[in-house]
């Protein structure tokens, strides 16, 4: 759908992203590795606005980043970058909102998003940033993996996200849940 | 979660930036305006031109459709579009637009359930309602005249 906004007339809160990728994983070789993953939970906060995905999403990141440093006993500063999909830069302020209201953890430092980097924001007019699961599998299996096997960062916390966006219950008026999944990413 | 519902709400309002409202309707003005100046320049070149009022009427619409095609399939459209807002979409460019874009957008699906059926897409409830709008009004016209 994200496709076929591209022509029409109004312009859309984000840029639509058609990439494409694809992940080989092995159980042997040598790294980028998969460490843990986490399962994320739905999680649904009541945004009812279909052009604002990014803060429909950030509460499912938000959950997801919050019990897999709960579970693994660890905080932000352990981790080189706490990577989320498509939040853009409304969801990205929302997530780190959440996180230090809720949890007093402050993930700005590391934290960043697949959507807000796959553009140029400021040269690009992409508004909130890139939107679509295109964006978490490009800049992941491109530039994160790349940048981990260069040995230049070691350990990220990858958070994708997805909006359970149905257009037919967006027009009823039904609120959009989120969802979110993680893995985490080490050198070796 | 300590965040409530409607605490999540206000603040997603909050951080959503706004469209600059003030701007957006200089800007459609302007646009606009500039569209409809064309059009009565049209108007005028074409009365000159000797043709009759009826012919006028026809050519101008004409005219500023097939200009509107021509740049929405240059990608330009878009450019003007995005600046202009409702000062494109309310003239007739907007509806020649509405009916090229998806034309040009669902062409990979073929020629019948592409662009054949898809075409009126965004135009065909404009066309639904405002002929029931125009059955009411020369209704009501009707009734008046009597």
């Amino acid at each position: 759908m994200a496709v076929r906004q591209g022509r029409y007339t109004l312009t859309f809160p984000s840029g639509p992203v058609i990439a494409g990728s694809a992940a080989v994983i092995r159980s042997k070789g040598t790294g980028p590795r998969i460490k843990a993953a986490i399962i994320g939970r739905i999680q649904d906060m009541g945004i009812r606005d279909a052009n604002n995905m990014g803060a429909a999403m950030a509460p499912a990141a938000y959950r997801t980043i919050t019990d897999f440093l709960h579970d693994t006993n660890t905080l932000p500063e352990n981790y080189d970058m706490i990577l989320t999909g498509d939040l853009g830069s409304v969801g990205s302020k929302l997530l780190c909102e959440l996180m230090k209201e809720n949890e007093n953890i402050d993930i700005t430092p590391v934290h960043a998003d697949c959507g807000t980097m796959i553009y140029d924001l400021e040269e690009q007019d992409v508004h909130a940033g890139g939107s679509g699961c295109g964006c978490s599998g490009a800049v992941v299996c491109s530039y994160i993996t790349r940048r981990l096997r260069e040995g230049d960062i070691g350990k990220v916390l990858f958070v994708g996200t997805g909006a359970l966006m149905s257009p037919v219950s967006t027009l009823q008026g039904e609120s959009i849940p989120g969802i979110a999944h993680g893995v985490l990413l080490t050198r070796e | 979660m300590a965040v409530s519902d409607s605490e999540y709400g206000k603040m997603a309002k909050k951080i959503s930036p706004p469209s600059p409202k003030g701007l957006n309707i200089i800007k459609a003005f302007l646009i606009g305006g500039i569209i409809s100046a064309l059009g009565e320049g049209l108007g005028m070149i074409y009365e000159r031109a000797g043709i009759g009022e009826k012919g006028v009427k026809a050519l101008v619409p004409i005219t500023l459709i097939v200009i509107t095609a021509v740049l929405t399939a240059l990608g330009l459209f878009d450019k003007i579009a995005k600046h202009a807002g409702a000062g494109t979409i309310v003239p007739i460019t907007g509806f020649a637009n509405a009916v090229v874009s998806p034309a040009m957008e669902f062409q990979s699906e073929g020629r019948i359930l592409g662009t054949g059926a898809e075409m009126f897409r965004i135009a065909g409830p404009v066309i639904v309602y405002g002929s029931c709008a125009s059955v009411i009004y020369g209704f009501i016209y009707w009734i008046f005249q009597k």
